[in-house]
């Protein structure tokens, strides 16, 4: 059983192509067949990731099969103004419009967030900022008003291959994944079969493995494993040399080489295997990151 | 430690007494009468001292109850008519509201049951534990009453009054409050300052440091002195400002204003044309916290003897461990006749404080300060339409040398007075005078007037009846007087007076708040607490105005302001919306009128005075002109070795005469150079103009960006020096850091249209694309918007540059639309062929003069919060159009008719009808 998926891509970036301004095509919500003339004939310099979802999505056979619908809007006006009429189910919400300030983008972002709220749609905020003001839409999307919104949203940044998914590639999969459930995913075009397991519950929680692991070593083991799966997210954590070390007194699950590591006794030392099997990849993962993660 | 230890052990007895038919009855809880002889002797009882009694009236002839409570506090003393019989004092007598029966309901007595240790029914005078006598008490109901102990003159003095100056500055209140036309301050003999002659002083017989505040008010009465100021926080100044405040909220109600007005008047007659200041009733008390002692002398214009009053306020500490009661410590109040001159009213009051105080001591900063306060305590530029008694406070102490008279005075650059009414609407008067050195003209605006609640417009809006309005602001209407400086030099130069006048700006400039003329919050308060939000805002951007750049005050009126309320401190006042409310329009004042001007101006003669041209593309046109004018000079028939006009006179670079020809050559050369890397300049201006946004240069926020910075920097330095988290400190780091986090936002990448190719599209395109972004905000707020497509032309242009600047217009003329008072609200664009233009339109308020010099300059803006693209960012598209496009501000013979408010035309005339290539 496949659902059926509207997609609202919010890009003020969008060619201007003339035949297009003069059809008055960017005054109200762009559909699909203009979508892919202006992916295939506009001039994206400086917005190629952004052209190649595009196309990703609108070639792929379910926009055909009529599982997947595409529209295009150039300012959240008016995807606010099209939402009865055209209801999304994932927003691709660009962070900056013209020379409008966060302020307004924040608020235009809340109330597409209300007004999503019913469908139960899923909002990428994508932004060229991250990288450059790290610390400036995190702010503003992990302050109190936000809170109620937290698992209907995520933010990405346009363009950015830092990671093991690119911010493309992932928006692709959940795309994808909302249609038909499927259980393949593409991780820099290695096709790893995502099977329903204990440690991740979606694809995202790849994420987690390679906070752990390091890029290069989890897409090495990815090409040879080549799914996802209980079983292999066990042998990933036997195959990590070291252990981590736990106090069961405080209650924190400590890594090993963090250099605080010392100061609470008593601890007792913890394989990866184990950790994940009591603990959990996100307490793992933290622990990795920040030193220790309470459990 | 155990509470119980601090009390003293502590002793009771029952005293027995008939109530009816005895010869003593008559003095129940004030005297016992006791026989002291041979066979009854009860005398030993009464001793030691305190004591706590209970009466007992026994049941052979009466009802067998106990039925009151008192206290034993000095020793008896002999009956002189009655041998071997003494009375005892008993003070404190409390009855009982429910007499206790002297069995249990089992019919056992009390005594006898529960303090067997003393008890003997034959004695009339007998001890009793003191868990029973607590007991009998509380069944009796024993009716209490607070008792003030005579610490709580302390505890108002010491507390309440904040500081020395505080202190005096109440008593100068109160001289006000009395009438009076002068208040004289006076301090003397400081101990911890150099001594001067005795000759200087006025008030040798008493011990330094002496204290006299001495008025020409009215005096107080025998009466006034025994039930106002003998009594702390008396009602009687408290009760005028309830009264008011009930008063003027009943006439609003009752659409009766007339009424209020009446009341008014007649209490401004009662009160010598005043409605008193004091608030709480607790200023006296400042006498306490600056002296050991006080003399107050008062005589009013009926007697022609003086009051007199001492008071030494250690009477009032308690002897050991033993509580004082407040009421119980003597003042003694006789009358003496006039100690010096009351002039012509005849009544005054004089109030001597001396002795100081330990921990309180006056230093000379502190006299400096003093000094500052009262020569500020009057408004230095009242409203001129207010007519009130003349009242001047003026201090003295010999010990301090060169106290200011007067406060400094530089003539100001800018000017405004007004006064705003209950609307929030200002009426005001407006200057701009340069100082002779700067090379700008003066303006002289007047009868100019200003919504002041249109400048945050979101403050005021509220919904009446399912319609949007105004609400009103809740501080009543008030005066307002501002003065500017541009701190800069040549504006303010280095002088000793003038870097003087900096100094004091510094530490004291800002906005002082009077209440009938008189100081109640002056600018420094006002500064430390940044109530207007202007440092913050400096902090962000070192270009705008801060306290230290004015001198202002704000006039309010006990009648007309309410709710503008004194902390108990008197430091300040307590903020409530009628404080916030005029805080908001304070701060209107300061940023929508005076701070453009103020940035503008200075931003004027920076231009004027710095002799270089800032535009990128201006210089490279001059470098081309001269390189052309040398080129041509160098071919031309001219004698340039002999040079007889003597061009080339002190241009030591050109070298030998023979050698000019190449020279000049290469200097042609070099300007040509000149030109081409100036043009690359403007390309990188061009660019990061673009990619600025909001109408700021990167250059500026990358300066506000290090300025943020940098105090970030400094205050965690501070943090960790201090090695102790400030709480305040803490605050302003966030802001900091709030603050560096919204200047970096600015620098994201916002949407460049440089990678937009240039498109032939018909201008209405663009106004319809722009139509469907505001379409539901124009529904929202009832705006009809309209154009005439008719007179469609098209341009050969970046369709995103248009949207933009469109957007930009609209945006504006949206938020000036946004207000009540305009009841059909419309945005018109008119579209012109023949002209190539479109003006667009809307019947708001217009545009604001002081705006209008730096309409396209980048910065300037009159919304707040400021947002949009900003008109120098649109100006700067429109130029960018091939072969130049432009836009301005409609001139009288363009503008749509019919339409009140801002007319912007957009000029495409010079720009390509379509792809020339």
């Amino acid at each position: 059983m496949k659902n059926k998926i509207r997609v609202s891509i919010l890009d003020d970036s969008l060619p201007k192509r003339e035949d297009a301004v003069e059809q008055d095509l960017f005054r109200t919500g762009i559909d699909q067949e203009e979508l892919l003339v202006l992916a295939e004939k506009g001039s994206w310099i400086g917005e190629l990731p952004l052209q190649q979802l595009l196309f990703s999505l609108l070639k792929h056979e379910y926009v055909r099969t009529g599982l997947l619908e595409v529209v295009g809007y150039t300012n959240p006006e008016q995807i606010l103004s099209d939402i009865d009429a055209h209801p999304p189910n994932v927003v691709i919400y660009d962070w900056e419009y013209g020379t409008h300030s966060p302020s307004e983008s924040e608020n235009w972002l809340l109330e597409l967030l209300e007004a999503t709220a019913q469908f139960d749609a899923f909002i990428f905020v994508y932004s060229k900022v991250p990288s450059k003001a790290p610390e400036v839409i995190p702010a503003i999307l992990n302050s109190k008003k936000f809170d109620e919104f937290a698992p209907r949203f995520q933010l990405f940044e346009k363009g950015n291959s830092n990671s093991i998914f690119t911010a493309e590639d992932f928006i692709y999969q959940y795309i994808l994944t909302r249609v038909s459930k499927s259980n393949i995913i593409k991780v820099h075009g290695i096709d790893v079969t995502f099977k329903e397991n204990g440690y991740l519950e979606n694809p995202k929680g790849i994420f987690f493995l390679e906070a752990i692991l390091g890029r290069a070593a989890l897409l090495e083991k990815l090409r040879l494993i080549k799914e996802i799966s209980n079983e292999s997210v066990e042998k990933m954590m036997e195959g990590i040399g070291g252990h981590m070390l736990i106090n069961r007194e405080t209650g924190y699950l400590i890594a090993a080489d963090f250099p605080l590591a010392g100061q609470s006794p008593p601890k007792e030392e913890i394989s990866y295997l184990k950790a994940l099997r009591d603990f959990g990849l996100e307490a793992i993962t933290e622990a990795v990151e920040t030193g220790f993660a309470k459990i | 430690m155990d509470q119980s230890a601090h009390i003293a052990q502590r002793h009771c007895l029952v005293l027995t007494q008939y109530r009816r038919g005895g010869t003593y009855n008559d003095f129940i809880g004030k005297y016992y009468h006791f026989p002291a002889t041979r066979n009854r002797n009860y005398l030993n009882q009464f001793r030691p001292l305190p004591i706590e009694v209970v009466y007992f009236e026994p049941e052979k002839d009466g009802e067998g109850v106990f039925y009151g409570a008192g206290k034993i506090i000095n020793p008896p003393f002999l009956d002189k008519r009655e041998p071997d019989h003494y009375f005892v004092e008993i003070s404190d007598y409390k009855p009982f509201s429910n007499p206790v029966y002297f069995k249990n309901e089992k019919g056992e007595v009390t005594e006898a049951k529960y303090s067997p240790e003393h008890y003997n029914y034959h004695n009339a005078v007998r001890k009793i534990n003191c868990t029973l006598f607590d007991e009998l008490c509380l069944d009796g109901g024993i009716e209490l009453n607070f008792k003030a102990d005579s610490h709580l003159v302390q505890v108002l003095g010491e507390q309440l009054i904040a500081s020395e100056r505080v202190g005096i500055l109440e008593l100068v209140k109160n001289a006000f409050d009395a009438g009076a036309r002068f208040c004289n301050v006076r301090i003397e003999k400081i101990p911890d300052l150099p001594a001067v002659p005795e000759s200087l002083n006025e008030f040798n017989e008493f011990a330094g440091p002496v204290i006299v505040v001495e008025d020409d008010g009215s005096g107080m009465t025998k009466e006034e002195i025994e039930r106002g100021w003998l009594r702390p926080a008396s009602t009687i100044k408290t009760n005028v400002k309830e009264l008011l405040r009930a008063e003027r909220e009943r006439a609003i109600r009752e659409g009766k204003l007339g009424t209020y007005k009446k009341l008014l008047k007649s209490l401004k007659t009662e009160n010598k044309g005043r409605i008193p200041l004091g608030e709480k009733g607790v200023g006296r008390f400042a006498a306490h916290r600056l002296g050991r002692s006080l003399i107050i002398k008062t005589k009013i214009a009926a007697n022609d003897y003086e009051y007199l009053l001492k008071i030494d306020w250690d009477d009032f500490n308690a002897n050991g461990s033993a509580p004082k009661d407040l009421d119980a410590v003597p003042i003694v109040l006789t009358r003496q006749a006039p100690s010096r001159d009351y002039g012509a009213r005849k009544s005054g009051t004089q109030l001597i404080i001396y002795g100081g105080r330990v921990g309180f001591e006056l230093t000379n900063n502190e006299i400096v300060a003093i000094n500052k306060t009262i020569l500020e305590l009057n408004s230095p530029n009242p409203n001129p339409d207010t007519k009130r008694p003349v009242f001047r406070a003026s201090f003295v102490c010999p010990q301090v040398k060169e106290l200011k008279q007067e406060r400094p005075n530089f003539d100001p650059v800018f000017r405004l007075y007004g006064l705003v009414d209950e609307n929030g609407v200002l009426d005001f008067d407006y200057f701009f005078d340069p100082p002779n050195n700067i090379p700008l003209s003066s303006f002289k605006q007047k009868g100019k007037r200003r919504d002041l609640k249109t400048w945050e417009s979101k403050k005021w809006l509220t919904t009446i009846s399912g319609e949007e309005a105004w609400r009103r602001p809740a501080c009543g209407e008030f005066y307002i007087h501002l003065d500017v400086w541009i701190r800069d030099n040549p504006w303010l130069g280095n002088s000793l007076d003038e870097k003087e006048f900096k100094a004091y700006l510094r530490e004291y400039g800002g906005i002082s708040l009077y209440r009938d003329q008189i100081n109640i919050f002056p600018a420094e308060w006002g500064s430390e607490t940044d109530w207007l939000g202007l440092r913050q805002r400096q902090i962000q951007q070192a270009r705008r105005i801060s306290y230290y750049h004015m001198i202002g005050n704000v006039e309010i009126d006990q009648a007309k302001n309410v709710d503008l309320i004194d902390k108990t401190n008197r430091e300040g006042l307590i903020r409530n919306q009628a404080f916030a409310d005029l805080a908001s329009l304070v701060k209107a004042v300061v940023l929508s009128i005076i701070e453009v001007d103020y940035m503008g101006k200075r931003d004027e003669y920076k231009q004027l005075s710095g002799g270089y041209v800032r535009e990128a593309r201006q210089q490279k046109t001059y470098s081309k002109q001269s390189a052309a004018i040398i080129a041509n000079m160098n071919v031309s028939e001219y004698d340039v070795i002999a040079d007889p006009y003597r061009f080339f006179a002190n241009v030591n670079g050109l070298g030998a005469k023979a050698e000019r020809h190449g020279k000049l050559v290469e200097l042609s050369k070099s300007l040509k150079n000149l030109e081409e890397n100036l043009k690359q300049i403007q390309e990188v201006q061009d660019l990061l103009t673009e990619q600025a946004g909001f109408g700021l240069g990167i250059a500026v926020v990358l300066h506000e960006i290090s300025k943020t910075t940098s105090n970030f920097y400094f205050s965690i330095l501070d943090l960790i020096k201090k090695k102790k988290f400030d709480q305040a400190k803490l605050e302003e780091l966030k802001e900091t850091s709030r603050a560096l986090e919204s200047e970096l936002t600015r620098l994201a990448p916002l949407r460049a249209l440089r990678n937009e190719p240039p498109i032939t599209f018909k201008i209405s395109r663009s106004i319809s694309y722009v139509e469907s972004i505001f379409r539901r905000r124009f529904d929202k707020s009832r705006i009809s918007f309209s154009y005439n497509r008719d007179q469609d032309f098209e341009i050969h242009a970046k369709f995103s540059a248009l949207n933009q600047i469109l957007t930009n217009l609209i945006d504006n003329a949206f938020y000036w639309l946004d207000n009540p008072d305009i009841k059909q609200r419309e945005i018109r664009l008119g579209i012109n062929r023949a002209k190539r233009t479109i003006i667009v339109a809307d019947n708001g308020p217009g545009l604001a003069d002081s705006i209008l010099p730096y309409l396209f300059q980048p910065g300037y803006s009159l919304k707040n919060p400021p947002s949009g693209l900003g008109l120098y960012v649109s100006r700067y598209y429109m130029n960018l159009m091939k072969r130049r496009g432009d836009i301005y501000l409609a001139n009288e013979r363009d503008r749509i008719s019919d339409l009140s408010g801002a007319q912007f035309v957009l000029d495409f005339s010079k720009v390509a009808e379509s792809d020339e290539k």
